[in-house]
């Protein structure tokens, strides 16, 4: 019995031995880089003053001047040199923003971004398209949708990027930037993609009509909420397949009610188009099992406001037993008090009490 | 008179002037400091409660303009602004508001409260520069 128990005791101390050795080095190696790193930023922030009374100084000089001191810079400095820069080059426009990125461009900052975008990470690459941003240098549209399409918050960097430098076909390749891989976007990504369609979102309507079958939800409730905020189309027939949509998903249980309820929100601006108010299941929606829907349906009807929409609203109010969604419906019909008879339930006339209460003090403040 | 002794001599005739900076921001406090200075006596502070202090020392020269950026960490620009415009010592004081671009109800809250002007970032610096000799001279 000895002899088996004393090969494992043994092999354990080695292992012990050995996951302490790698503990003790993983803890001296994060120490040695976080000095490192520290080190670095104190050097760079002693440095900062210096460099910073330096590019003031010579922001009123000869471009031609510059180049002599420009050589004069090591790697640290220059990495100074375009922290500071960069970060005053966000704040200004006008003369002095021109000679800054001239400064940039005579410092190579716009030829080392040019690089981290053909060669970096995506942390270089997302640092590289604020850089060609802000110095605004144009990068071909088929470059960027080249050398960021890997990524999703790269090939949002790169769709800002396209719309910043009014490309006319900005839009488009933005577009196929954003929404090709069928992925949800990033924050930014939505960002641009409102900016990219804003004023006008027939091109999104269109290429989500043909696309939306392949994309993941998310990213389909994502450009819901884009169409939601854009101007409105007079091409009101584009929004069959958003309709379709949330008729074909009615009878799904909870994995698609924020899929409807955004699709209801998309039609909110549409209250003018009769096409889309006979294609428009509104009753569906009203009494749909779900609350969220519930309420953007509401909401639909408070924006529509037509006589036989709001008479839906009611009878769904009368049937409503959500307290909360009760105070929705009251909301909703309050600006429409004079066209209809209002339901007569006392959970209903406690919730019309309160939104009368809090429109009064919302206008007296 | 050749244009650089006519500015010499508009740049000799401000440098009375005391004009404080008031931003949260590094860089704007430098560039304004940058261009501004070249006219003007120049101070700077990065919060509001530090502008107050500043304006209210009896230790520091009453500045004859402040800049005031509109979104700075504790008390924010109109709270300071409400405060300056209040008390008899700074109430006369001209005040140029910065503000971000899409804070077009905050500009007007601002002038409503007794700035005498504002700005929006991105700040044009020539812009900022005229806009202070109107008010000053």
């Amino acid at each position: 019995m000895q002899p088996i128990l004393a090969i494992p005791i043994r092999l354990l101390i080695w292992i012990g031995l050995v996951l302490l050795a790698l503990l003790i080095s993983t803890i001296l190696l994060i120490i040695g880089q976080t000095t490192l790193t520290s080190l670095l930023a104190y050097k760079k922030e002693k440095m900062r003053e210096s460099v910073r009374l330096e590019l003031l100084r010579r922001l009123d000089e000869d471009p031609s001047n510059w180049q002599s001191w420009l050589t004069q810079l090591n790697r640290t400095e220059r990495s100074v040199l375009e922290d500071v820069l960069i970060s005053q080059i966000t704040n200004i426009r006008g003369e002095e923003k021109n000679q800054l990125q001239t400064l940039a461009q005579a410092a190579g900052i716009d030829q080392r971004a040019q690089r981290l975008l053909k060669t970096g990470t995506r942390r270089e690459k997302l640092r590289a398209l604020t850089l060609l941003e802000l110095l605004e240098i144009q990068v071909p549209p088929e470059v960027l949708v080249r050398q960021c399409g890997r990524h999703k918050t790269t090939r949002a960097g790169a769709a800002k990027l396209l719309n910043t430098q009014g490309y006319p076909e900005a839009k488009q390749n933005g577009m196929e930037l954003l929404l090709r891989h069928g992925e949800p976007l990033s924050q930014e990504g939505m960002d641009v993609l409102f900016e990219l369609n804003k004023n006008d979102p027939d091109d999104l309507l269109h290429r989500a009509q043909t696309a939306h079958s392949q994309w993941d939800r998310n990213l389909l409730i994502q450009v819901f909420s884009v169409i939601a905020e854009c101007s409105p189309t007079n091409n009101d027939q584009l929004f069959d397949w958003v309709i379709q949509v949330i008729h074909d998903n009615h009878l799904d249980q909870q994995e698609t009610e924020r899929l409807r309820a955004m699709g209801l929100r998309t039609l909110q601006k549409y209250g003018w188009s009769d096409h889309i108010r006979s294609s428009l299941n509104l009753r569906q929606a009203l009494q749909d099992f779900s609350p969220r829907v519930r309420r953007a349906a509401y909401e639909l009807v408070d924006e529509w406001g037509d006589k036989e929409a709001i008479d839906m609203l009611v009878s769904a109010v009368e049937e409503e037993e959500n307290d909360r969604l009760l105070l929705a419906g009251a909301r909703a019909l309050h600006g429409h008090q004079n066209d209809v008879t209002l339901p007569s339930s006392s959970e209903f006339n406690r919730a019309w009490d309160w939104v009368t209460a809090t429109s009064v003090r919302r206008y007296l403040s | 008179m050749s244009r650089s002794s006519k500015e010499d001599s508009i740049a000799d005739a401000n440098a009375s002037y005391h004009i404080l900076i008031a931003d949260d921001e590094q860089s704007i406090r430098e560039l304004l400091s940058f261009k501004l200075g070249k006219e003007y006596d120049i101070a700077t502070v990065s919060s509001g409660d530090a502008c107050l202090e500043y304006v209210f020392s009896t230790d520091t020269p009453m500045p004859a303009l402040i800049t005031l950026d509109l979104m700075m960490p504790g008390i924010n620009g109109h709270q300071v602004l409400k405060e300056l415009k209040q008390d008899d010592q700074s109430k006369d004081i001209p005040i140029i508001m910065v503000t971000a671009v899409d804070q077009e109800q905050d500009a007007v809250k601002a002038l409503d409260l007794g700035a005498d002007d504002f700005v929006r970032k991105p700040v044009a610096l020539n812009e900022l520069s005229a806009r202070i000799r109107n008010i000053l001279e």
